[in-house]
């Protein structure tokens, strides 16, 4: 009988515990003025583990040497990394000293759990770093939130279009498409007359084909300034199930059922590109930073070899910005000490500085990372003119506030990526549309934003 | 009395661990239910009932207990019944016995997640080798994760090929202590097969066999990675189980008290077939 009690007594503590415990005010706690200029010996960063990252982490050694600042790095897997973070933010963790995320949540990482204006570092020259300027670096506006800069971009983000000109030839079609509606009819064209699947971009909701839907989806729906997002309308309500939204569906649906190979619905971005690369699709769309060194320069003997890529990129319908661009940033954790968040800025700076982008996009071949004009006007060999026009052209269309400043965004998008999925299992899309819709709608109306 | 004692002391140090690593997140699990913790709410209080409330009103809810139902009773039904039969092939007598079993028990060693990326690659309609086999023999190729009809059986087919020798380890080990006095005496009464094996061999082997059910099914209750990996709970909402919108409730979307509820509904949901099994054990 005491024993009983005794445990009870502990599950009731435990609750309370519990439920305090998991308390937090969820006020932005970012750094008040900076006056202090001391640096931390050593901060740890969270990465993911592409390429440029692993370049970067074996390739500090002059930054090093410039600052006295050990960067101990930490690589997470792509898949995860978001995951990661948003336990560890919640957490209070201070075992980083600087991450990276996607814009497009820059919402949630910085209105819901604490951010770091940097504002306060950039007006402090002390903490400057050589060969580095904001001046004509592109998206820095989705780094930005209500007026404050809370990110410096990591790369340049945007779709493009790459195409096997051979297969392209074969069906008959000597320039490459410009728009969605020539996509659509290429597709058909080499589809039905090569046999080759005329078409290939992510299907699989585990690789995240919202992503590459979406910039498709933009093209489709006006542009209007009033808009809160690019699928959200001025007044919350959400744009899925618009006109322009329903057209975006069918022709998306088309080439996904009738131009795409076998098993779309299954297929990562890794999936396409590897179908591009063996010949086994004409046309691959995917973000820019997808294509790589296969691509621009392919090995003698493979489909791809001799030239016969090209990269397309379609225009936007009117005058108006069709470019929902969210590249991943990089941002300073406000539960860290000022020390290691002024070691943090320099360490950015120091990414982003001219000399070192130019060097990494050199050695990896990866022009997604020239994300101001110096760099991208520079001419990088082994990467087509073709690539660096399509994203010099996307960099310019970039809608401002694509992604509505709200963490319930996140989540309003959970249905349209249901949504995605059934258009390729068939489902009519007025129906997937409104599905999208109603779902959107409905987070929107629990957050208190659509009355 | 002092071996009471001392026993019930020398229990106290086991019993905290598992006290610390089930109750106190199970408790804190129970009060983020009942929080106000969301995707545009960083606050615990003021606590509410809206989290439960909410899971009537989703209709996703529905879908996916009635995916979780169908995924449990298929994985855990087959990897019994084949568990079973390969466990009841491996006391067969015969020279290559050891390495029949040394073939069949190679997937335990097999990490869940290695299983899955290697499965998704074989299952991959247009580059898998399944396909292309099938292709070479003229069958039809199904759009294995992909379509609305395959992907639910093919997240089970991956599952059974890990699952069944779970279940067939620990039959055997029922099977091999089993004693051979009972067979031997039903042989001489001129028993066939079948009467031996229903009224001799499974009376014997029934716990085994109900243990295996129990710890398959809360294996089944607790899979992910074969959903995110492998589907990641598509098309649609075809094979979304309950565990993998839990987390895509909270750590995707950051509704934490609402995948709290969630949890809270897994494991009521999780305790029912538990408690089904358990009786049937210990009926005589």
């Amino acid at each position: 009988m005491r024993l009983s009690r005794l445990v009870a007594a502990g599950a009731a503590a435990c609750l309370v515990a519990g439920i305090a415990a998991c308390g937090s005010s969820g006020s932005s706690s970012s750094s008040s003025g900076g006056s202090s200029n001391a640096t931390a010996s050593s901060i740890t960063i969270w990465g993911s583990n592409v390429a440029f990252w692993a370049y970067q982490a074996a390739h500090l050694s002059a930054f090093e040497k410039e600052t006295g600042i050990k960067v101990n790095y930490v690589q997470i897997p792509q898949a995860t990394i978001l995951d990661k973070e948003a336990i560890a933010q919640r957490a209070h963790s201070s075992e980083f000293a600087m991450y990276e995320g996607p814009t497009s949540l820059i919402s949630q990482d910085v209105g819901l759990l604490g951010g770091v204006g940097l504002q306060q570092f950039q007006s402090n020259s002390k903490l400057n770093v050589s060969g580095f300027s904001t001046n004509g670096m592109g998206e820095l506006g989705d780094c930005t939130m209500n007026g404050t800069l809370y990110c410096l971009p990591m790369f340049v983000d945007g779709a493009v279009l790459a195409y096997n000109k051979k297969l392209l030839s074969k069906a008959g079609i000597t320039t490459p498409p410009a728009t969605w509606a020539q996509v659509v009819t290429d597709a058909d064209q080499i589809t039905q007359k090569t046999g080759t699947p005329g078409w290939c971009t992510r299907g699989s909701e585990a690789g995240a084909a919202i992503a590459t839907a979406h910039f498709m989806e933009a093209y489709y729906i006006p542009y209007n300034a009033k808009n809160k997002g690019f699928t959200v309308g001025p007044d919350w309500k959400s744009l899925d199930d618009s006109p322009g939204a329903l057209a975006w569906a069918k022709d998306f649906q088309h080439l996904m059922t009738k131009d795409a190979p076998k098993g779309v619905g299954a297929f990562t971005q890794q999936n396409c590109e590897q179908a591009f690369d063996e010949g086994q699709t004409a046309m691959y769309y995917d973000g820019l930073t997808s294509m790589d060194a296969n691509q621009f320069t392919p090995k003698a003997g493979t489909p791809l070899a001799g030239g016969n890529v090209g990269f397309d990129e379609l225009k936007c319908p009117t005058s108006s910005p069709c470019m929902p661009l969210g590249p991943w940033g990089m941002f300073i954790n406000p539960r860290v000490s000022k020390a290691q968040q002024n070691a943090a800025w320099k360490f950015m700076q120091y990414e982003d500085s001219t000399p070192f982008l130019t060097q990494e996009i050199k050695a990896l071949d990866f022009p997604g990372l020239a994300i101001t004009k110096t760099v991208a006007s520079e001419h990088f060999a082994g990467v087509p003119d073709s690539f660096l026009q399509a994203e010099a052209y996307a960099e310019s269309q970039a809608e401002p506030n694509a992604f509505p400043p709200t963490t319930a965004f996140n989540q309003s998008q959970q249905d349209e990526e249901t949504a995605i999925s059934e258009l390729i299992s068939g489902t009519p899309p007025a129906k997937a549309a409104a599905f999208a819709a109603n779902g959107a709608n409905q987070v929107f109306q629990q957050a208190g934003l659509l009355k | 009395m002092f071996d009471r004692r001392f026993f019930g002391l020398a229990a106290v140090p086991a019993f905290l661990a598992v006290f610390i690593i089930t109750a106190v997140p199970l408790v804190i699990g129970l009060g983020l239910s009942f929080s106000s913790v969301t995707s545009t709410h960083n606050g615990v209080f003021p606590l509410t009932l809206s989290n439960y409330g909410h899971i009537f009103s989703d209709s996703e809810v529905h879908t996916v207990l009635l995916n979780t139902l169908i995924y449990v009773v298929l994985a855990v039904g087959l990897e019994t019944l084949l568990g079973l039969g390969l466990a009841l092939l491996m006391t067969r007598k015969n020279r290559a016995i050891s390495v029949f079993r040394v073939i069949f028990l190679l997937p335990l060693t097999v990490a869940g997640i290695a299983s899955a990326i290697s499965w998704g690659a074989l299952l991959n309609t247009s580059q898998g080798w399944i396909d292309y086999f099938l292709k070479l023999a003229h069958l039809p190729q199904p759009n294995w994760l992909a379509s609305p009809t395959t992907a639910m059986p093919s997240v089970v087919l991956v599952d059974l090929w890990s699952g069944v020798p779970v279940v067939a380890v620990i039959v055997l080990a029922a099977l091999l202590s089993a004693p051979k006095d009972p067979i031997e005496a039903a042989l001489v009464d001129g028993a066939g097969p079948w009467a031996r094996f229903r009224y001799v061999t499974f009376p014997a082997i029934r716990p085994a066999l109900v243990l295996a059910a129990l710890l398959r099914t809360v294996a089944a209750f607790q899979q992910f990675a074969l959903f995110q990996v492998l589907t990641g709970g598509g098309p649609g909402l075809n094979t979304t189980v309950l565990n993998f919108y839990v987390y895509q409730q909270t750590i995707v979307f950051n509704n934490i008290g609402y995948g709290a509820a969630l949890a809270m509904l897994l494991l009521v949901v999780m305790a029912v077939p538990l408690v089904v099994l358990f009786l049937y054990s210990r009926r005589r």
